[in-house]
């Protein structure tokens, strides 16, 4: 189930790459609940499918071309620990900024319930997703 | 915790071409649109240049940052360059972040941003 759910984290990054929203019931529990509190930008928590149409509109008002890029996805059980590269091109310069962050996504019954993100550093995110180095 | 009072001010002080806009409290969804006007009026003063001066704005969203940069593309078509002033450490961030900071430089102080302005290069 683990690996399956890894899966289903890889589809929902896909999905949102390509501002596929109606898409993501396919990953996404109705009740999902983003929390993007560790946010620079916009930092709060966002719920539903409201929530999250919300979050890519936060993104494109500032960003042309904005992408993630999972770079390790590590398996925890009922959760999936990603190293993400998150990109984009500012809206108005065209220049290209880059940061890598991790976020903990928590599934069940092989749809994702919560999204933590913003993590810095890989041992919090670990450590949030319950996982011993 | 009581939401610090926006407020934005429109000063002449420095001279008709060098206007400069302070905004106070937080710069979010509920008030961005209320940039326009004084931005509007800078143009209109014969500015060429805006000094946005958000030292005391606490905080600035994606709609504040947003209604910054169509404002820096409004006067950048009247021919009037904005930069932005502030220490607050979140928002320089936000700035690199997006990089909107290539779109409208951003300064510590006002009197770096205008000796730069000057043709002083200083650094930042």
């Amino acid at each position: 189930m683990s690996q399956e759910n890894v899966e289903v984290v890889r589809g929902a990054y896909e999905a949102m790459n390509n501002r596929e929203v109606s898409r993501m019931s396919e990953f996404l529990d109705p009740e999902v609940v983003f929390d993007m509190s560790r946010n620079i930008l916009n930092p709060d928590v966002y719920r539903g499918f409201a929530g999250l149409e919300r979050l890519m509109g936060v993104v494109e008002d500032v960003w042309d071309d904005f992408h993630f890029e999972p770079e390790e996805l590590i398996d925890a059980g009922d959760r999936v620990v990603a190293r993400i590269k998150i990109s984009g091109r500012g809206r108005g310069s065209g220049v290209k900024t880059e940061m890598h962050v991790f976020n903990v996504w928590t599934l069940r019954h092989g749809k994702v319930v919560r999204l933590e993100g913003g993590y810095r550093e890989r041992a919090e995110a670990l450590e949030a997703a319950g996982v011993e180095e | 915790m009581v939401k610090p009072t926006f407020e934005v001010f429109r000063e002449a002080s420095v001279d008709s071409a060098e206007q400069l806009i302070r905004v106070r409290g937080e710069l979010d969804s509920a008030n961005a649109t209320a940039l326009r006007d004084p931005f509007q009026s800078a143009v209109d003063a014969g500015a060429r240049v805006v000094l946005l001066d958000l030292g005391e704005c606490s905080f600035v969203d994606s709609t504040g940052l947003a209604a910054i940069l169509n404002g820096a593309r409004e006067l950048k078509l009247a021919g009037v360059a904005l930069v932005a002033v502030t220490r607050n450490s979140d928002i320089v961030r936000l700035f690199e972040f997006t990089a909107i900071g290539e779109t409208v430089p951003l300064f510590p102080t006002r009197d770096r941003a205008l000796a730069e302005l000057d043709g002083e290069p200083v650094s930042r």
